[in-house]
């Protein structure tokens, strides 16, 4: 296997299964699925290391891996909890009380939207439109389950079995 | 071309021109920020939007084709309202402090905002603070007032050719930001304050200096490479002359040499102008001890001691040599006082050792084809050149280039960090760089079924892809560079790189370092040809003959032997044995009060009117922008008073203008063909020496730059190192971080040395030009490398 | 007609469309798909041998229009491209699977359960054009749905519907399913050429046009995922079909998502041209009993009609334009008495200013003041001046602006201030939240 610039070799061998998906030359058009595995690999978010490593990796100047990343709403460039919760609060989501489920999220995990809590178990952000609109008001967790039809009761089911899953998985 | 409708004007105009090219050239003026005729189009900041007939919106100047009778209105009430919106919309976010901001009088933003008579918008809210940002010593920030037309981003990354600088966030938080905050590599960012509209990026070295509408512009030649890049001086308004001072340089327009840009060195070397180590007055060195002196004193002294040695000596006795700021009218003056006093041993090719070829190379080096063709080749060859930091305003052409298919090969001593990708390199040691070139001659005179005139070694792989390549390619530039010159096999490879250029139906050139190297060879100043370019029978000694078989006397112009010539250490080992050496210099230094016995202030290029000959040819004059410094005089004074004391005829030069009245005279034949020698046998090389590489960083070219503080801060840990790649260090004991000592014969320094696999085998980079370097041993040749003890 | 296109593996009664139901039946299987009559038409194409032409006349006699917004006619678009490449290089399909227009939530249903269709639409879509590779290119956040289209294009790729000579044939055409990180404007057309060239998903401007250069430069034509998927069904039960379940000028079905103040939100596939009033009844009709205030048709960057318009509205784009909006995406947002106007128009401005690339001034400046002002007024801090100075700063916004996001900032506030003035003159003479959210 060639040199990996600093990535794992499982970042690396899904970056090289990217540019394959691509014209000869347009290897930076891998550097999305580069940043998403990278992130996942790192406990969910990036670093500047990281990055310079996908660019090297990719033949890319760093700043321009860094233009990229930064313009997305998935990446994140700090640390954050082991779930992340997204909780749309567009219109359709408002309409069905979304807001409800805002404030009942916030009341129990007792942060803020944005934040992150102590035990560095959930951080809440505040999305746009997930394309769920039709079962609102939803979350999303770690950008991969959607949670629909949400009431304050589900949510707290769902959190439970969050919160047990971390402790068994301990 | 196509007729359209500006403002009820019927105007001709190129077929695929935007709007906005279309009415630049007919003089009709859209506002604009983001658009430059030298960059992309980016059509982002909407600020050029006119009303085209038929069209519901309006539509963007600068991204938006004519198109046959197209009818439109820069002016009308549609176009002015989307214009004033745009307007409001960029000022909610701007910082309205134009009376501090450096900008201030020359901001495109405060501009176009006067003239559209809104320099405030009804926005109540908080303007957006963007952080600061560092970009190294001389370039300042103030990102708030940044409007995101992303000029700096595309000239650093199209023109630049290197990706320093980009977006992050977006929205309103867009930014411009580098990755991690890191000086600028580019040796062209200066030119990023230049095309910002606004006051986001100034120049550090110059900022809060003084306020545009103060400043006097003067036409200058930029005093450092070879292209004579076209700049302006801008001085302060004193209306007394005696106390102006330049404040900072631009660059000045010129299609055919520079375009618009200049290079960093061209921007901030006037820093030197104020160091410290000015020689103000004339000096005389008497036992040993320095005094000033009057200039009726100091000249006489001069007089009486030179003609004394040349009374009994002959004038034989006198070498002269002339550094790259001095100026054609200078240089003439020079040679024509070393003639006058009976020597014939005068150069100003302080960075060559093999003039073997001399009697058959042109007059004056050339590039071979003009500046502006590089716009349009297929194949650019370079041969040891570093054009990167050498010229580095060339690479604005070659950068955007590459995306129009121009390839570039190279074959050099080293791997040097260009800005632009090279379809094939080879990297080798000078001897084994020379094989190479050999084989590729042979290779490409097999191919063209010509017969070999030299035999030569196996074409490595990388060789026969760049016989492929020039096979295969029409418009070809060979351009042999500033390291191949100083090589001791500079006229092998100038005599293959010829051969090849014919093979192939190439353009063959040269790119030699300084500003007027090409000038003063013209004039004559070199020991083989006169004024006029005549070869002479009997030619006198080289730079290196004058060392090898010392001098009584010498007159240096404008140089500093320490650090401006090839063989330092001989170099002034002879000046210290010299009986007399006159310095005519614009700087003292502790070496240059070691050997010489009379210093004369002379003027550095803005205080002193002359012409300097770029490398395509072209003569370029320049006035002076502000009186010398001090008691200095412009050195062509300095040497006409000087023959005068020494009571030689035809000195009566009342003007400037009368010196150059003579040089033209003389100067009037025609450029020479040059008929290389054909090399049939390659020199014998030396196979397990260490040869010291040793290319001049930027900022170390010449005495100017040395003494320009914030480019000195530019400087960086590998360019103040020996450099040596991991097998040459492991054959010698030697690793990343060690401190080493260099040694040829008795000359030696301690370095910190670096593994760097940019360095081939057989080779060790020690940098010419730094304070660490001066006086060190000569370049381009053997030398040892062992561990320092301490 | 419902679901018959799109959806047609779904089940016919919404209500039985839980995930639980679709996960028993695995709609999303070559084999469920292949039930339904899935990739008959495409290996009848390369059986047959289907002059391209051919397919885009069917589509343009079908009256198919994207369904990604702008409702441009699809067979018509198709036609744009050039049918022979001038030098070398490549043709390309690309499937706008974004979906991110709030109130829109169609596509997500199509690429997780219904794959196969969208497959087999990429495949004629890129015969037809004479593409030989074609993108699909998801939203980040579409992490079940990237799955289920990875794993479609596998059974597909098995079963030799794409790849190399496919069936057989001396036809090649490669498709990838690809994702962006999350940002809206990667739906806009010419930004998702730049998302999937791994640059900043900046909208190009235009010209030149995707037809000529799009991704890589490269001739390109871009289709909404529901366009896309509509293909396969068109061509096997005939462009009249389709076209006859419409209108003249709108053909076919479409995907209607009903969200917000009704008994049944959900996707309705229903023919083009159906009175509003039917959709609201398949619907479940208002929550609550309650009285209908306003509806926002077509996605959150159409304009809002009010209650009463919308009732005697058909739903086909020339009569929602007639209402005054536009189609759009068919994303409907349905908002009933209680809804504060002013509420909802803040949250999508601070969805637009959110969503704003950067790269134009008027988007960039103008979104975040268009946001700062309804602030202001929702929280009682605005003057009455904030009205007109908001109206007159989405007018500044509008039409000047690289792409039509500007328009998606602007059109909202019309709309909202032609309607509900009312509603925002009181937020600022009595006080934050005079009516109720
Ligand atoms: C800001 C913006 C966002 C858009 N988002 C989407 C989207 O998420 N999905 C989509 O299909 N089209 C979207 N569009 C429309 C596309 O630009 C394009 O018109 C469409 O994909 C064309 O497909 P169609 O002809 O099949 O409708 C968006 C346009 C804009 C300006
Ligand atoms: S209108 Fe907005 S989203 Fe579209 S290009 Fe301009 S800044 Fe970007
Ligand atoms: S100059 Fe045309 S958009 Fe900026």
């Amino acid at each position: 296997m060639s040199d990996t610039h600093g990535l794992s070799q499982s970042t690396a061998s899904v970056i090289d299964v990217w540019i394959k998906k691509f014209p000869e030359g347009k290897a930076r058009s891998a550097v999305l699925a580069g940043l998403k595995a990278a992130q996942d690999e790192n406990g969910g978010h990036l670093t500047n290391e990281i990055m310079e490593n996908i660019a090297a990796y990719i033949g890319l100047p760093a700043i321009e891996v860094f233009e990229v990343a930064s313009f997305y709403d998935m990446c994140e460039f700090k640390p954050i909890g082991r779930y992340k919760l997204s909780v749309c609060t567009n219109v359709s989501c408002m309409l069905c009380g979304s807001h409800a489920i805002v404030d009942h999220l916030e009341k129990r995990l007792g942060v803020k939207m944005g934040e992150t809590t102590q035990d560095g178990m959930f951080t809440l952000r505040d999305v746009e439109c997930l394309a769920a609109c039709i079962n609102a008001p939803m979350l999303q967790v770690n950008d991969r389950e959607l949670y629909e039809k949400l009431t304050p009761e589900s949510v707290d089911v769902l959190l439970d079995r969050l919160i047990a899953e971390a402790k068994s998985g301990e | 071309m196509i007729d359209i409708q500006i403002n009820g004007q019927t105007y001709q105009v190129l077929e695929g021109a935007s709007i906005i090219e279309a009415a630049d050239e007919h003089g009709i003026y859209i506002p604009r920020f983001c658009y430059h005729k030298k960059l992309s189009v980016a059509a982002n900041c909407r600020m050029c939007l006119v009303e085209v007939a038929n069209m519901k919106k309006p539509m963007p100047a600068c991204s938006t084709p004519v198109s046959p009778d197209m009818v439109i209105f820069t002016q009308s009430e549609k176009a002015l309202e989307a214009q004033r919106s745009v307007m409001e919309f960029l000022l909610i976010n701007h910082p309205l402090d134009c009376p501090v901001c450096d900008q201030g009088g020359a901001c495109e933003l405060q501009d176009l905002s006067i003239g559209f008579g809104c320099s405030e918008s009804d926005f109540g809210g908080d303007k957006r603070a963007v952080d600061k940002l560092e970009l190294g010593p001389l370039l300042q920030t103030y990102m708030t007032r940044c409007i995101q037309c992303t000029r700096c981003i595309r000239f650093s990354r199209e023109l630049g050719g290197l990706s320093e600088l980009g977006m992050i966030d977006r929205g309103g938080g867009e930014k411009v930001s580098t990755y991690v905050e890191r000086d600028l590599q580019s040796e062209l960012s200066g030119n990023m304050i230049d095309v910002c509209p606004v006051g986001a990026l100034t120049a550090k070295p110059s900022r809060f200096a003084g306020r545009s509408w103060e400043y006097v512009e003067h036409e200058g030649v930029a005093a450092h490479d070879c292209l004579g890049s076209n700049m302006y001086w801008h001085s302060s308004q004193h209306d007394n002359v005696e106390t102006r001072e330049v404040m900072r340089v631009v660059p000045k327009e010129n299609e055919s040499i520079n375009e618009c840009w200049i290079s960093d060195r061209d921007r901030f070397s006037f820093e030197g102008l104020t160091h410290e180590s000015r020689l103000l007055s004339p000096m005389v060195k008497h036992n040993g001890t320095w005094k000033e002196a009057s200039w009726e004193a100091a000249l006489s002294e001069c007089a009486d001691k030179l003609g004394s040695l040349i009374d009994s000596n002959g004038g034989d006795c006198l070498g002269v040599l002339a550094g790259p700021q001095t100026t054609m009218e200078e240089g003439f003056l020079l040679q024509k006082l070393t003639r006058a006093l009976g020597s014939k041993h005068i150069d100003s090719r302080l960075r060559e050792q093999d003039f073997s070829d001399q009697a058959c190379r042109l007059p004056s080096p050339r590039l071979g084809c003009q500046i502006a063709d590089l716009d349009s080749l297929d194949t650019l060859f370079f041969f040891g050149c570093d054009v990167r930091t050498q010229h580095p305003v060339l690479t604005t052409r070659i950068n955007p280039s590459i995306e129009e298919g121009l390839s570039v090969c190279a074959m050099n001593p080293m791997d040097y960090a260009y800005t632009f990708p090279l379809t094939e390199q080879v990297v080798a040691g000078p001897s084994a760089l020379l094989q190479q070139l050999a084989a590729l001659v042979a290779l490409v005179a097999k191919e063209k079924g010509e017969s070999a005139v030299i035999s030569a070694e196996k074409p490595s792989a990388q060789t026969q892809a760049i016989a492929k390549r020039l096979l295969n390619s029409e418009k070809i530039a060979l351009l042999m560079g500033e390291h191949a010159l100083a090589s001791t096999h500079a006229s092998a490879f100038r005599s293959l790189l010829s051969q090849l250029a014919t093979l192939v139906g190439a353009s063959f050139g040269e790119l030699p370092y300084g500003a007027n190297t090409v000038g003063l060879q013209y004039v004559g100043c070199v020991p083989h040809r006169q004024a006029d370019g005549m070869a002479l029978a009997e030619p006198g000694l080289d730079i290196v003959g004058m060392m090898e078989q010392p001098r009584r006397a010498y007159v240096l112009c404008q140089l500093e032997p320490e650090s401006d010539v090839l063989q330092a250490a001989k170099t002034l080992k002879t000046l210290d044995e010299a009986a007399l050496v006159i310095c005519l210099t614009a700087f003292e230094s502790d070496a240059m009060r070691q050997y010489a016995d009379i210093m004369l202030p002379v003027a550095p290029p803005s205080e002193t009117s002359g012409q300097f000959m770029n490398i395509e040819g072209s003569i370029q004059s320049f006035q002076a922008v502000t009186v010398p410094h001090g008691d200095a005089r412009p050195a062509w004074k300095v040497l006409r008073v000087l023959a005068n004391f020494l009571k030689l005829d035809h000195f009566e030069y009342r003007s400037l203008e009368a010196v150059r009245n003579d040089l033209s005279v003389v100067c009037e034949s025609e450029d020479s063909v040059c008929e290389l020698p054909i090399l049939k046998t390659l020199p014998s090389l030396k196979e397990n020496e260490l040869i010291r590489l040793a290319p001049w960083p930027m900022v170390r070219s010449d005495a100017l730059v040395r003494r320009a503080s914030s480019l000195q801060k530019t400087l960086r840990a590998e360019q103040v190192s020996a450099l040596v790649n991991a097998a040459v260090a492991s054959t010698h004991g030697l690793s990343d971080g060690s401190q080493v000592k260099a040694r040829q014969g008795d000359s030696e320094i301690e370095i910190t040395l670096r593994v760097d696999d940019r360095i081939p085998d057989q080779c060790v980079m020690i940098p010419s030009g730094l304070s660490i370097s001066a006086g060190f041993g000569s370049a381009e040749q053997a030398v040892t490398l062992e561990k320092s003890n301490a | 007609m419902l679901n018959e296109v799109c959806y047609r593996v779904m089940p016919k009664d919404i209500s039985s469309w839980d995930d639980e139901t679709l996960s028993k039946e695995k709609t999303w299987t070559l084999e469920a798909y292949r039930a339904v009559g899935g990739y008959q038409v495409w290996e009848k194409i390369i059986r047959e041998k289907t002059p391209p032409m051919d397919i885009i006349a069917q589509l343009k006699q079908s009256v198919l229009r994207g369904r990604g917004g702008a409702g441009f006619p699809t067979g018509l678009k198709w036609s744009f491209m050039p049918p022979q490449l001038p030098g070398k290089g490549e043709k390309y399909v690309l499937c706008n699977s974004d979906e991110s227009e709030p109130g829109t939530c169609k596509d997500r249903f199509i690429l997780s359960n219904n794959p196969h269709q969208l497959l087999e639409g990429m495949l004629i879509a890129c015969y037809a054009m004479g593409a030989k590779v074609g993108y699909n290119l998801m939203r980040g956040e579409f992490w079940l749905p990237f799955n289920r289209c990875e794993e479609a294009l596998r059974e597909a790729t098995e079963a030799g519907y794409v790849g190399a000579n496919i069936l057989g044939s001396d036809v090649s055409i490669a498709l990838h399913n690809a994702a962006t990180l999350g940002a809206y404007i990667c739906g806009e057309e010419t930004a998702l050429m730049n998302a999937l060239e791994g640059k900043r998903p900046n909208p190009r401007f235009k010209p030149p046009f995707p037809a000529n250069f799009g991704l890589w430069g490269q001739p390109t034509t871009i289709n909404n995922t529901e366009t896309i998927a509509s293909v396969p069904v068109i061509l096997q039960r005939g462009a009249d079909w389709f076209a006859g379940a419409g209108t003249e000028k709108s053909g076919g079905t479409k995907i209607f998502c009903v969200s917000g103040h009704v008994n049944k939100p959900g996707n309705y596939e229903i023919a083009l041209g159906t009175p509003f009033s039917e959709l609201l009844e398949m619907a479940g009709g208002m929550r609550n009993g309650a009285k209908l205030k306003a509806v926002i048709p077509g996605g959150s960057s159409m304009p809002v009609i009010p209650g009463d318009v919308m009732m005697k509205t058909n739903l086909d784009y020339e009569g929602v334009m007639q209402s005054g909006s536009m189609l759009g995406s068919g994303g409907m947002i349905i908002m009933d008495e209680s809804t504060c106007m002013v509420a909802v128009a803040r949250r999508l401005s601070r969805f637009y200013m959110h969503e704003s690339c950067g790269q134009c001034t008027p988007c960039r400046e103008g979104s975040g003041w268009v946001y700062r002002l309804m602030c202001a007024i929702e929280e009682g801090r605005a003057e009455m001046s904030d009205i007109d100075r908001l109206r007159r700063v989405a007018k500044q916004i509008e039409g000047r602006t690289i792409c039509v996001f500007g328009e998606a900032i602007a059109w909202p506030v019309e709309g909202f201030l032609k309607h509900f003035r009312h509603e925002f003159e009181a937020c600022i003479k009595q006080g934050p939240r005079t009516v109720k959210r």
